[in-house]
């Protein structure tokens, strides 16, 4: 299992580019912070919340299709986190057992919630109009590159929803946040043949779903 | 079964598209100043630290497979419960049918009516002998006082 608050900079060839743009975090580091942090040190538990609020948020987002969902999901992880943090005993990282709440969170709302999910989509960056990959396969489409965008991501998020929650969270944390499968496995707690027969089944569903954009 | 070994290139390429679904700009500028703010809060509502309860329903939130396996401790509990108690049944039929085979000899039709009330069975489980006077054994019942008048009416005919 690698701690993913060290850099990872090896070139696993499904592994999206956004994955090697981690922040610098030593384990040493990050072990003090987690040792205040359960002493009461709200000041440690800040610059811990501060490292993976993006994070949590963004796959509790792409989990939910909802802004406001993965806000109040988010925070709520943090806050059991920080309630929990007397029964983390170090066996995984902390970003691990962190993802492992949120995710757990994030499950049980969703099967609460069935059928009555409702899209509140972000807008996408700035950046998206750079993206080789998204150019590439955009610019073949549609000759008006920003109403193509806005429906691809609406068809997107649609068929993301129609995966069930253990398929759309293997998509989310491989595809989407580019986790190794080892590191989802342990999320997840389940083992890697699991993660990657998972990741098979979602990709073809979503292939199915979104047939007349991946021609 | 390997999902690299399939062409999902194009998915995959399509897939980047929600890496650049963003937040508002300066959205996660005050997000762990409301967790802090939050955890704050919790703690002021709860006045000395969080009880054994409430931990235990952390941790099994936490890890799932401690809920089931709490789960499954409480079902295997609950049925060697069951078994256990199927099993003290068993003596007590046995009991009850030596008894009710002892008394014609006896010859007391006022206590082989109080060993067939259905409300002494449990009295008997416990005691085989009829002489235990009923009013030491649990009396919730109102019928227990009737059973207390019959039992010694059937040992002074024996007696005799």
């Amino acid at each position: 299992m690698t701690n993913p608050a060290h850099e990872k900079t090896e070139a696993v060839s499904d592994t999206p580019p956004e994955r090697v743009r981690r922040t610098t975090v030593t384990p040493e580091d990050e072990v003090d912070l987690v040792r205040r942090a359960r002493q009461g040190d709200l000041e440690a538990y800040d610059e811990l919340v501060r490292r993976y609020q993006e994070r949590i948020y963004a796959t509790l987002y792409h989990m939910t299709s909802n802004h406001e969902d993965a806000n109040d999901l988010a925070q709520e992880a943090f806050i059991k986190a920080f309630q929990a943090l007397k029964s983390f005993k170090g066996g995984s990282s902390f970003y691990t057992w962190l993802y492992r709440i949120a995710v757990n969170k994030t499950i049980n709302f969703l099967k609460q919630r069935k059928n009555k999910s409702q899209m509140s989509l972000n807008d996408l960056d700035f950046n998206v109009e750079n993206d080789p990959d998204l150019v590439a396969l955009i610019s073949d489409k549609t000759p008006r590159r920003d109403a193509g965008l806005a429906e691809l991501q609406e068809k997107l998020n649609e068929a993301m929803q129609k995966l069930s929650e253990d398929h759309r969270m293997v998509v989310t944390l491989h595809d989407v946040q580019g986790l190794s499968h080892e590191e989802i496995a342990e999320i997840m707690e389940c083992n890697i043949g699991t993660v990657r027969s998972r990741l098979f089944y979602a990709r073809q569903q979503m292939q199915g779903y979104l047939s007349d954009y991946l021609k | 079964m390997n999902p690299e070994s399939e062409n999902f290139d194009q998915l995959r390429r399509l897939l980047a598209l929600k890496r650049h679904e963003a937040p508002p700009p300066r959205y996660f500028n005050d997000f762990s100043g409301q967790v802090i703010s939050r955890i704050r809060a919790n703690e002021k509502t709860v006045p000395t630290g969080i009880s054994w309860l409430q931990r235990m329903w952390a941790s099994l939130e936490a890890k799932p497979a401690m809920a089931g396996s709490f789960g499954v401790a409480v079902c295997a509990l609950l049925v060697a419960g069951v078994l256990y108690s199927t099993k003290m049944d068993v003596p007590v039929a046995s009991n009850n049918l030596t008894e009710a085979a002892a008394f014609p000899s006896m010859g007391g039709d006022s206590s082989t009516v109080a060993f067939n009330q259905p409300a002494n069975q449990a009295a008997l489980g416990y005691s085989t002998s009829p002489v235990m006077p009923m009013a030491q054994q649990s009396s919730s019942s109102l019928f227990d006082q009737f059973t207390i008048k019959t039992v010694p009416a059937s040992f002074n005919f024996n007696g005799n």
